[in-house]
């Protein structure tokens, strides 16, 4: 036996001896890892953590006759730290499963280190794509919707209302830029006409200028794609002018519009994968959930990561392992029916498919206490609005032929 | 309908308004850099961090005690005013005299601790902060949108710059500051209490940081990090109006806004580098700055 076998096999036997410690001890350990201070904290972050916390508790804290293990760790919007935490938490806790949010790049980072470990991991927090499309991982489920759905679901839905010529705003990334596009595309499948686009710099201070232009092209509807700050000082600037009944979003969550307030945000509309007022499970658990942290609306993010983390126990307890393969086959073949999305189910690819709400901000004299944030104007079919598995361009469903 | 550059005469007067609004800012605060630099030589990279606090005083004044839009416009501003007294007794005494490049980092260390500390308490999603209702409408004149509150906002910030520098270059009270600057020995030696004059100085500029602060709060972001998206434009205001020059810093403000505001409308994409790219001129032919006297 040559030194290369003799190692080889050693590093084998060695993987082999630590594999059953790794994956198949039978007691869950999940790790949320998040932005928990950064930029998106607010859509994710601390709150994401309670969601989780609420899915354990609700489901009576154990599983398989074990304590259900939560821990958490703030990536901080870093790619690099983000990549480092999710690997140690794999070597030294022994992780089965982890929840991802923040910045897209770090849950792709994270999301690659679970691939290659075997982890399961759940994306609640990540609207790029690529977690389910050219970066998909053999355990990993996509539970927040992506750019293309988002921007698809409202641009449609405004077009067949009327709202013809649009206008993008887009934030100068790729994010901005990939948002812009799918709007775009999605106007003019629908009939509609981009008019023109103002590219604006990263955290601008300034929209106003941007928006004139934008009244000044006459079109019907001003597009916003980007997001965060940039987003609220354009909806907070847009109101100087008399613009806010023209404005569509894409990604807006519950968090911004809280802290921009109803009287500067009343009258938009943006597509959204739940909200915690769409039906009684949701209003139920959603009281639940501001009674414990002080009166933060839940994103859909957070519902997100509450839904994935039951879905997920409930597949370990039906094949009675914490073994990832057979936990994610569970997972795809047990029905999704807790209530917090509609019509979903889970594609080979791990996208969670499920019929997008189209929302609208509701004016201050329609709110009827300060959560009452949305009124939903209409229901849009997943099948209409996602990629199927082949199209997706994940590797691991990819058409053979 | 009448163009310009291919524009409709409307919405380039909207865009010029645009302008000399944001130029409002720079120059409300590019002239209290110049005050503080002008008569402590100390670089006060704290500015931006101040202009917020003016901002979260006013929101959280407003959220604790409902108080309306114009008493915060007086209140908090003064608040930021106490804040900058007791930041010069304690730390910004000790570099007088020493290297202008001390001070930068004492104010660019406390700008961090500031904006840290905000980022801790309030978190990265802005706050909300409405107008005043007086203020909330918009007129219409001759097709040209205008919102009253950034028309109140260009008017005030007017009124304060031409106040500042008739104070400073005007009065008695400012020919005092002028000359301690000049020549301290020889000022004390009249008896001038040189010290408190400093803190004073330091106060003031500090005060028209926390007033911009206030009146950009209904308009711009209220978070963390409004200071610092601003304040680099803001120095490069300063150096081409001249370091340390009161009517360059008001002059060059309100210029340097018009100009990106009409970069805006013909580039967009250039609008965030059009002010240092005049910058880098200015500096090449003038390396005083516009208004700044030769070293």
């Amino acid at each position: 036996m040559g030194l290369k076998t003799y190692l080889a096999s050693a590093a084998f036997a060695a993987g082999s001896l630590a594999a059953p410690a790794l994956a198949q001890d039978d007691q869950v350990k999940l790790l949320v890892l998040d932005d928990m201070t950064g930029t998106y904290s607010g859509n994710g972050g601390p709150n994401t953590l309670l969601a989780v916390q609420m899915a354990v508790e609700d489901f009576g804290g154990e599983v398989l006759g074990q304590p259900i293990e939560v821990l958490s760790a703030d990536h901080q919007g870093k790619p690099d730290i983000g990549s480092s935490l999710a690997q140690r938490f794999i070597d030294e806790q022994q992780i089965d499963v982890m929840t991802l949010g923040g910045s897209s790049a770090v849950g792709l980072a994270a999301q690659g280190r679970a691939a290659e470990a075997g982890i399961v991991t759940l994306v609640n927090g990540g609207y790029a794509p690529n977690f389910s499309g050219d970066q998909c991982a053999p355990f990993g489920s996509q539970w927040a919707p992506t750019t293309r759905e988002l921007a698809r679901g409202v641009a449609g839905a405004v077009v067949n209302e009327g709202g013809e010529s649009w206008y993008m705003l887009t934030a100068d990334y790729v994010f901005g830029h990939g948002l812009s596009a799918d709007a775009a595309a999605a106007v003019e499948e629908a009939g509609g006409k981009v008019l023109g686009e103002t590219v604006h710099p990263l955290n601008t201070t300034d929209l106003a200028s941007a928006l004139l232009s934008a009244q000044g092209s006459g079109a019907d509807v001003i597009g916003l794609a980007n997001a965060g700050p940039d987003l609220e000082t354009a909806i907070k600037q847009a109101r100087d002018y008399g613009l806010s009944d023209k404005l569509v979003a894409m990604l807006v969550f519950t968090n911004n519009v809280q802290s921009l307030g109803l009287e500067a945000t009343q009258g938009i509309r943006m597509a959204a994968s739940s909200y915690w007022d769409m039906n009684d499970t949701t209003r139920e658990w959603g009281t639940r959930f501001m009674e414990r942290n002080g009166g933060d609306v839940p994103t859909m993010g957070h519902i997100a990561a509450y839904a994935s983390v039951t879905h997920y126990l409930k597949a370990v307890a039906a094949a009675g392992t914490d073994d990832a393969e057979a936990v994610n086959a569970k997972m795809k073949e047990l029905p999704i029916d807790s209530g917090f999305f509609e019509n979903a189910k889970m594609l080979d690819n791990g996208r969670v498919v499920y019929d997008m709400l189209l929302v609208e901000v509701n004016s201050p004299d329609e709110s009827t206490g300060p959560a009452d944030l949305y009124e939903i104007v209409a229901r849009i079919p997943g099948e209409e609005l996602f990629l199927t598995a082949e199209e997706s361009g994940c590797p691991l469903t990819a058409k053979t032929n | 309908m009448t163009e310009l550059f291919g524009i409709p005469m409307p919405v380039l007067s909207g865009q010029i308004l645009l302008g000399l609004f944001n130029g409002a800012f720079y120059a409300l605060l590019s002239l209290g850099l110049a005050v503080i630099f002008g008569l402590l030589r100390v670089i006060n990279f704290a500015h931006g961090a101040l202009y917020m606090m003016g901002a979260f005083i006013a929101f959280l004044l407003g959220q604790w005690l409902g108080l309306p839009f114009w008493a915060l416009l007086v209140v908090a501003p003064v608040l930021v005013g106490v804040f900058a007294v007791a930041m010069e007794k304690l730390l910004l005494r000790h570099v007088y005299g020493l290297d202008p490049l001390y001070g930068l980092l004492l104010t660019f260390g406390v700008a961090l601790v500031i904006e840290g500390m905000a980022q801790y308490m309030f978190g990265v999603a802005g706050k909300p902060f409405s107008q005043p209702q007086a203020l909330s409408g918009v007129s219409m004149i001759g097709g040209m949108i205008l919102p009253h509150y950034r028309v109140f906002v260009i008017v005030v910030a007017l009124i304060t710059c031409l106040g500042t520098w008739a104070l400073i270059e005007r009065t008695r009270l400012g020919a005092f500051l002028r000359a301690a600057t000049e020549n301290r020995p020889l000022v004390e030696a009249f008896g001038v209490n040189v010290p408190v004059l400093l803190t004073a100085t330091y106060a003031f500029g500090a005060l028209l940081a926390g007033f911009a602060g206030v009146m950009g709060a209904p308009v711009f972001q209220v978070s963390a990090f409004m200071g610092s998206n601003l304040i680099i434009i803001v120095f490069a205001v300063v150096v081409i109006g001249g370091m340390g020059s009161i009517g360059g810093a008001i002059a060059s403000g309100f210029l340097l806004g018009l100009c990106e505001g009409l970069t805006k409308v013909v580039y967009p994409e250039a609008a965030n580098i059009v002010v240092f790219a005049i910058m880098a001129v200015v500096l090449f032919f003038r390396p005083s700055g516009l208004f700044g006297k030769a070293a």
